[in-house]
């Protein structure tokens, strides 16, 4: 009773998981192998209204262009303003003239590889974007999935009573070689 | 087929089984934001070498004379920077544990060492992202970058081998379908989202 309900556990955690597992191990692939990650790069000039606060521009850009993400870096002289915002598969640089009220815009783009990139380092509740902050809630099932995949199979290995001799060792090699490597890094 | 494939499912989880609990520790670290070397309220361990500056040298060449010096253990290559307000030169070498922070006091002939220990969480977590893209010379560092890569191969192969398994031998079971398509779909939803 106890094996079937750990095994669906195991099945329906792992198939609910199997899209961010997989978006974590290719980015792990990725970051480990240095592959370069593509940049597509294009520019517009944007009419705002003159005489805004940085903080205000953006968010008027935000409104009148659609574009949304964490606003950070902000920096500028009264007369002209720079500031940035960040989304998982864009950012927009902008440098703003208030005297005018023009605003150029250069987006960069990192697709799909780059956007695995950035899902993989996106945590935390501290972004202005409530979607990036709601990630943390997909982070935490992906966490506790692993550990729950992780506990559930090492009970359904146990219970398999042809496999046990062999995965005895293997489990004994994986404990011996990380838990020592572990232990001497932490030394 | 499909019993080759639950035989190597089992074989690769089992050789992966604490790495699995290492990557799964490293996101509830970051997800619970456990205090970094600078925020764990643990003063460093400070104390202060005599050290010969040579002349006419890099900042570079100082900083990897110190590491040559002192061989801070299972760090890679020092980053060397200039204080902006003291212009001190300031050599850090990162590690799993955390940072060791060497100050060069050239005009006392002197070096200042702080060791930056982090808790367990944290080198749990730097541990998580140590890939074998690492540069380092260190014989610990490079063979468990090389486990974390066999560990990501082999968490691809059971993400696949484990979808194949339950597709077709789960299939009567209603909540197979069910729960891919809901991660599917959360899964989408969160990546149009924030795209």
């Amino acid at each position: 009773m106890i094996y079937k309900i750990l095994r669906n556990i195991h099945l329906l955690v792992g198939l609910f998981g199997l899209p961010a597992l997989l978006t974590y191990a290719i980015s792990s692939a990725q970051m480990a192998h240095r592959i370069s990650i593509p940049q597509n790069v294009s520019e517009e000039d944007v009419a705002l209204q003159p005489g805004l606060a940085p903080r205000s521009a953006a968010l008027q850009l935000m409104a009148q262009r659609g574009y949304s993400g964490d606003l950070n870096d902000i920096f500028g002289t009264p007369a002209v303003a720079t500031f940035t915002i960040t989304r998982v598969g864009s950012r927009y640089q902008v440098s703003y003239d208030s005297a005018t009220g023009q605003a150029h815009v250069k987006k960069t783009d990192i697709g799909v590889l780059g956007e695995l990139n950035r899902l993989h380092h996106l945590h935390g509740r501290h972004h202005q974007n409530r979607v990036m902050n709601a990630w943390s809630a997909m982070l935490l099932a992906v966490s506790l999935i692993l550990l729950t995949i992780g506990a559930t199979g090492i009970y359904m290995w146990f219970k398999l009573h042809r496999e046990r001799w062999i995965g005895a060792i293997l489990l004994s090699a994986n404990l011996i070689v990380s838990v020592g490597l572990l232990t001497v890094l932490r030394s | 087929m499909n019993n080759w494939i639950r035989k190597l499912h089992i074989y690769a989880g089992l050789l992966n089984f604490s790495i699995l609990i290492v990557f799964g520790l490293a996101g509830l670290v970051v997800t619970f934001d456990a205090a970094d070397i600078f925020h764990s309220g643990n003063e460093p361990r400070t104390e202060v070498l005599p050290f010969t500056y040579p002349e006419s040298v890099s900042d570079k060449e100082i900083a990897n004379l110190i590491a040559q010096k002192l061989q801070p253990a299972h760090t890679g290559p020092p980053n060397a920077h200039r204080d902006p307000a003291t212009h001190q030169l300031i050599s850090d070498f990162y590690s799993l544990n955390g940072l060791v922070r060497v100050t060069a006091l050239e005009p006392t002939n002197q070096l200042r060492i702080e060791a930056y220990r982090n808790s367990i969480w944290r080198f749990l977590d730097n541990a998580h992202a140590t890939t074998i893209a690492e540069r380092t010379s260190d014989g610990g560092v490079r063979a468990w970058a090389w486990y974390i890569e066999f560990s990501i191969w082999s968490l691809i192969f059971l993400i696949v081998s484990g979808a194949w398994l339950g597709l077709t031998e789960r299939q009567r079971f209603r909540w197979t379908n069910i729960s891919l398509a809901a991660g599917c779909a959360v899964f989408a939803a969160f990546y149009f989202l924030t795209k």
